[in-house]
């Protein structure tokens, strides 16, 4: 799905502006990391796109269509939303039942959404939990299960809201390995991770960082990982690996490109 | 003084497996930077709320300040409580005052009953975590995420105790925020020579701050030392489940690869740029 901003702007009070002006055009198929500090707006850009708020000035094209409240059910359906808290996106009293939750609503036959259940329980390896009560998973489980849930509804767009804040290392890594498995399937989805964990971006194609409500930079990961000064003043933090490299380059040393490389290699395959 | 565990059981179900078993465990009162390590329902919340008498041994003996927790005495729990502030998971999901000040305000009003005393040492407290003056008389709700934390946490500060302990203090806060957050405990410890005991998952944490890891798993303790020796135990890392910090992993794969070499891994981004810069100057 191909997402446009033009001109949006949105604050609750005007005062404090949260989306101050701001126009970026997401691509089809991409996968793009939105990342800055807790309160820079980047989830307020999710509840716009999903028609949870609207903007107060300009306008959002989904698939260079304009969003209003006449077309927001029918763009609704091409899209789905991982959220923060895995305890508070659970319906069903089986891990299946909950999967097959929105499929009901949305009149999909039996037979295709037993198919459904299995393909997608399966691709976030949760296949042998579909009994299970969701209530006894671990967290990056139950966010596997909600993965599965949005993927079932075979949505042209998958929003990752800081899906994985809650979780423990474990379930982070588990999370972001499905991410990373759904980008490379290549399969024409549009992603989106709304995150402040810089090393979730680094797979992504693209990176927006937002800061008092504008993009301060934009561009693919190895370009705007190292911008040490703009992702410090904007809350973010470099990663250390990247910093490293950074410091290393002021000075001489022996194969310094050949470990400069490896470093960067290093940070890529962690 | 301190605190201390002598061969602890704590089960929350008498008919379930324990979910602490035989703990043994000695804390000193001050200058200690310890984090707690273990993967999620290792027993890490559970022994801390052991600590200040929030959960009760089924067996064994915590001894707090010289004061041995035991069940059906109320009297203990006063001292107890006072000698370590135990800061929650998420704890700003437990403000509920009207301002900042009366919010901080409550935990010491339990332990002292003059009004002015009870406002300065809350006023103290709200320093140490470096909030502005200017957000006193504001609602708690009205802040940023990272400032409602540092209200909770001198909430706890605000009564005094010896020992400060907080279940995972970063977690849900921004890059920035985390940074701030542990400078600031740093901070206090150098200051106050309070202890300072944390729950965290973040290896990065522990390589930057640790003076002393505390490894939990299955309800047992595994390990109880140095950071150093912890991550260069690569079995132990492997057997229960424990990250390098992200430096560490860079360093391997650079020896790996013959790049380097080092008989210490290091653990920081200063360690690793010595490590390369120093191998230079040998040859």
């Amino acid at each position: 799905m191909k997402i446009e901003f033009r001109n949006v702007t949105f604050y609750y009070k005007k005062s404090e502006v949260v989306l101050d002006n701001l126009s970026f055009t997401i691509e089809d198929g991409t996968m793009t990391a939105i990342i800055g500090h807790n309160g820079s707006g980047k989830s307020t850009i999710a509840k716009l796109i999903i028609g949870l708020l609207e903007p107060v000035s300009g306008e959002i094209y989904l698939n260079d269509e304009l969003l209003t409240i006449d077309n927001l059910d029918e763009m609704r359906a091409k899209m789905g939303i991982i959220f923060q808290n895995p305890d508070n996106q659970f319906v069903g009293s089986t891990v299946k039942d909950d999967i097959a939750f929105g499929l009901e609503n949305r009149l999909i036959e039996r037979e295709e959404m037993i198919r459904r259940i299995e393909k997608y329980s399966r691709l976030v390896n949760m296949e042998e939990y579909l009994e299970k009560n969701p209530e006894n998973l671990s967290g990056g489980q139950k966010q596997r299960v909600a993965i599965a849930g949005v993927l079932a509804m075979e949505s042209d767009l998958i929003i990752f809201d800081e899906s994985t804040s809650m979780l423990d290392p474990k379930g982070t890594k588990e999370i972001n390995k499905t991410i990373k498995s759904l980008k490379n399937m290549n399969n024409g989805k549009t992603i989106i991770s709304i995150t402040h964990e810089l090393e979730e971006a680094l797979y992504a194609d693209r990176i927006l960082v937002l800061n008092g409500g504008k993009i301060v930079l934009d561009g693919s990961p190895s370009d705007v990982l190292p911008k040490k000064d703009i992702l410090e003043a904007s809350g973010l933090k470099v990663i250390d690996g990247l910093s490293l490299i950074e410091d290393l380059k002021k000075i001489d040393f022996e194969s310094k490109d050949v470990i400069l490389e490896a470093i960067w290699e290093s940070i890529f395959t962690m | 003084m301190g605190i201390n565990f002598y061969d602890v059981d704590f089960t929350y179900d008498v008919k379930a497996s324990k979910t602490l078993k035989n703990i043994n465990l000695k804390i000193n009162k001050e200058n200690e930077f310890i984090t707690i390590l273990g993967h999620t329902g290792s027993g890490k919340s559970t022994l801390v709320q052991l600590m200040n008498a929030l959960n009760l041994p089924n067996k064994g003996v915590v001894e707090v300040a010289g004061i041995k927790i035991l069940p059906n005495n109320k009297e203990m729990l006063k001292p107890v409580r006072r000698h370590v502030g135990l800061v929650f998971q998420f704890p700003e999901y437990q403000l509920f005052e009207e301002t900042v000040l009366k919010d901080v305000m409550f935990g010491p009003k339990n332990f002292d009953k003059n009004n002015a005393d009870v406002e300065l040492s809350a006023k103290q407290a709200l320093k140490m975590v470096s909030l502005d003056e200017s957000l006193y008389e504001r609602s708690p709700f009205n802040l940023s995420g990272g400032q409602m934390r540092r209200v909770a946490i001198a909430g706890i500060l605000a009564s005094n105790p010896d020992i400060l302990v907080l279940d995972e203090p970063t977690v849900g806060l921004d890059p920035k925020g985390k940074t701030d957050l542990m400078e600031m405990l740093v901070e206090i410890q150098k200051e106050t020579n309070k202890s300072v005991i944390i729950i965290t998952h973040d290896m990065n944490v522990v390589a930057k701050y640790s003076k002393r890891c505390i490894v939990l798993d299955d309800g047992k303790i595994v390990y109880d030392g140095g950071k150093r020796e912890m991550f260069e135990n690569s079995e132990l890392l492997k057997n229960h489940n424990l990250d390098l910090p992200d430096i560490s992993k860079v360093a391997n794969s650079l020896k790996n690869k013959g790049l380097i070499t080092f008989e210490a891994l290091p653990l920081t981004k200063d360690e690793l740029f010595n490590v390369i810069t120093r191998g230079d100057e040998n040859e």
